[in-house]
């Protein structure tokens, strides 16, 4: 069990409990409701600012006491982030807030562009959508001064956020992960309360980043399953090397082999969706005795 | 970054030179755009403000590029090249990058 199955799985993977997707069960009372909204404008409002700026995003001070109180992410596969978006969904249902696609806020600020592959859902993006906009999506919500959206693409170009089926949310992940993007569930500073999938990847993510630069592993754990090849299936052509962002699979011409560093394997599953002959599997990590601690 | 070996890195922007922007056509992002380890970042120059009511927000359409991690630039120069404006100097331990 990693940190934040310990701390807020209560006894199940901690993304797969269903209580923490209902905002009124992780904030029972009105104070805690109210308190909670009145912060979500002021980190709704500035998060390119803190992503920008080395005084937030490189002070491990700052991470470390934001990641104590209540942030923090993890790498899943794509079946369990379907499984999440379900859950999600049925949150949904009962608190009657909405499963959003928007834009990816590290991508814009790390390149200057609009890759939208942030899935939003539940009561803290709803109102952080009030409190910004005054409205929601299914009333024609724009950013920046943009046109009605009437289809998934076309609202996505005019930079909406715009509601996403179960169905859609299926596509656009397995097409995410065929380009290289990780699928990383978060909680944004209310933790238990799950917030968010974000499918990313080297170097924009600034969650990954916070591991990497300083160490901070709460905000990126290594996922609950790891990639293993299937020998029997694979062919050393070397496509999952290609794809790999962690640097962990390992190819020999000369020995004919291909090889992931059980170790260094984040779990994310991208190796999987490249591979042309189907050869690599996931596992659970606890299945892997070198791994099962390792996150 | 962890690895103690590797010179110190700095690198300046000359804003007078720079034409950044985000959404201007006719500014320029691309050091931003071709950087291979996000070295640079943008944000909007002013914080959102969300006391005020909504008809009277102004989204920030300017956005301002610093140079935020500067310790993960290896000196590829993409960004020297890239610069139409020659605004941009890398230097590792005081000895500069040329494009």
């Amino acid at each position: 069990m990693c940190k934040l199955c310990t701390d807020h799985g209560r006894g199940e993977t901690w993304y797969l409990n269903f209580e923490n997707y209902l905002f009124r069960k992780v904030f029972p009372t009105l104070e805690g409701q109210e308190a909670a909204k009145a912060k979500m404008a002021g980190t709704f409002a500035d998060t390119e600012w803190r992503y920008a700026e080395k005084e937030f995003v490189r002070n491990p001070t700052y991470l470390r006491q934001r990641a104590s109180s209540g942030a923090g992410g993890q790498l899943v596969t794509m079946e369990e982030a379907l499984r999440i978006l379900a859950l999600a969904e049925e949150a949904t249902r009962r608190e009657d807030s909405l499963v959003v696609v928007g834009h990816c806020p590290c991508k814009q600020v790390y390149r200057g562009a609009r890759d939208y592959t942030c899935i939003g859902f539940g009561m803290p993006v709803t109102m952080a959508m009030e409190i910004a906009y005054g409205r929601l999506p299914k009333e024609g919500l724009t950013e920046f001064g943009g046109a009605e959206w009437r289809t998934l693409r076309h609202g996505i170009r005019k930079g909406a956020k715009v509601p996403l089926t179960l169905d859609e949310a299926k596509g656009l992940l397995a097409e995410w992960e065929r380009r290289g993007l990780w699928h990383l569930v978060v909680g944004r500073g209310r933790l238990p309360l799950i917030e968010a999938i974000c499918n990313c990847e080297r170097p924009y993510c600034t969650w990954w980043r916070y591991r990497d630069a300083l160490g901070i592993n709460d905000y990126c754990l290594k996922g609950h399953y790891i990639a293993r090849i299937v020998p029997e299936r694979c062919s050393n052509c070397g496509a999952c090397q290609e794809q790999c962002q962690w640097g962990c699979i390992h190819t020999s011409v000369w020995a004919q082999s291909t090889s992931i560093d059980l170790t260094k394997c984040f779990g994310c599953g991208i190796c999987r969706a490249v591979c042309p002959h189907d050869a690599i599997e996931m596992a659970p990590r606890a299945s892997v005795p070198t791994a099962r601690d390792l996150w | 970054m962890a690895d103690t070996d590797r010179p110190s890195v700095e690198i300046t922007i000359d804003q007078e030179k720079c034409r950044f922007s985000m959404y201007d056509p006719k500014g320029c992002k691309r050091c931003l755009q071709v950087c291979p380890t996000a070295v640079f970042a943008s944000r909007p120059n002013v914080k959102r403000d969300f006391s005020k009511p909504v008809e009277q927000r102004v989204d920030p359409t300017v956005w301002v590029l610093l140079v935020t991690w500067e310790d993960y630039c290896n000196g590829c120069g993409a960004c020297l090249r890239a610069c139409p404006h020659d605004a941009l100097t890398i230097e590792f331990d005081g000895v500069p990058v040329s494009a």
